[in-house]
């Protein structure tokens, strides 16, 4: 039987782990560097249109912090216009954020050796780097420590991105901001292949769900092509798993 | 209503749904079954949620996009550099807008 802390044979929140809490954390601060870097990068982009419609930098900031979404952050800044409606900002949120709901339940077993307090508290920097960084880590680590300090730092640059932003937004052009804004996609692309790479999952779920999402885009409202291709992804995921194996010694 | 409020309201809105999926799933995750299977399915699940995301953004990509995708996806394939592989896409990105505005 293994005794890695990321086998299922023990549970993946055990502190029971190779490394201490300071390593945990630096070896966690470490692996979110890249992500945290991209993340500030995309900051400077959020900073720049949030001066571009006339949003206060500290506001921007605040933004950030509470929220910690881009993908939801991106979204609203578009909804801001008169008339504005709470009730289609809420529904939009909703339906951007049920990747966080996914997270969080794939993130669970992680924390599950701390207090409900810490584990609600760590739930403030759950973010798409935070949750591949986490589960993408081999190491025999304190995945709570890791998952945090990882987090924290991604926060940390998205939040000095989008401050930079707003003081650099008169510089930016249009056009390259518009560029850059795909960059997004290739964020999040990057993202994928980084948690495929580093756990048994396989390409076949999220390439059904890509490809029926995209099919689904061209005949119904996008939301409604978005959860059906995560049904059909997740159907290929529980149907192609392979079968759980009884360990017997 | 200045856009200072309207940015206020929105950002209570946002930061309560996020916080609130974030801990919804947080529970469910925490009182779901310890078998590995679904702990394993759990863990694909928001890679697909991802997918679905960039399914309809692959679909409408111009050429230099896609171009900028492939060079990202191949250089993290081929060297496991996150970062590396994003600048190189950014920069095709845009490199577009250099080539465009030579040839004007």
């Amino acid at each position: 039987m293994t005794t890695d802390a990321n086998s299922g044979n023990g549970k993946r929140g055990d502190v029971r782990s190779g490394h201490s809490r300071i390593q945990s954390a630096q070896l966690g601060v470490r692996r979110a560097s890249p992500l945290a870097i991209s993340s500030g990068l995309f900051g400077i982009l959020y900073g720049a249109a949030c001066m571009s419609l006339g949003i206060s930098p500290t506001l921007a900031a605040l933004s950030c912090v509470l929220i910690f979404s881009g993908a939801v952050q991106f979204t609203v800044l578009g909804m801001l216009a008169e008339p504005f409606s709470a009730s289609a900002i809420a529904v939009s949120s909703l339906l951007i954020c049920n990747r966080l709901f996914l997270m969080g339940i794939s993130i669970a077993d992680h924390l599950r050796e701390r207090s409900w307090v810490a584990r609600l508290l760590s739930m403030t920097v759950l973010t798409d780097g935070a949750w591949a960084a986490t589960i993408a880590e081999k190491a025999p680590v304190d995945r709570f420590v890791y998952f945090v300090c990882a987090g924290l730092w991604i926060l940390a640059l998205w939040v000095a991105g989008t401050l930079l932003g707003a003081v650099v937004a008169g510089q930016l052009e249009p056009d390259m901001i518009t560029a850059l804004r795909f960059s997004g996609v290739l964020f999040l692309a990057l993202l994928l292949l980084l948690v495929v790479q580093n756990t048994s999952m396989g390409h076949a779920p999220w390439i059904v769900s890509a490809l029926v999402s995209l099919a689904g885009s061209r005949l119904m409202p996008l939301p409604i092509a978005f959860l059906i291709g995560v049904t059909v992804g997740s159907c290929i995921a529980w149907f192609g798993a392979p079968r759980e194996r009884m360990d017997v010694d | 209503m200045s856009i200072d409020t309207r940015f206020l309201i929105a950002i209570a809105i946002m930061a309560s749904i996020a916080f609130g999926c974030r801990v919804a799933g947080l529970i469910v995750g925490t009182y779901l079954g310890d078998s590995r299977k679904l702990r394993q399915f759990l863990d694909i699940l928001p890679a697909c949620a991802m997918g679905a995301v960039l399914g309809p953004s692959l679909g409408a990509m111009t050429l230099v996009q896609s171009i900028a995708l492939l060079v990202s996806a191949a250089v993290h394939l081929a060297t496991s550099r996150f970062l590396l592989a994003l600048a190189l896409g950014t920069a095709v990105l845009l490199s577009q807008r250099w080539i465009v505005s030579m040839t004007v």
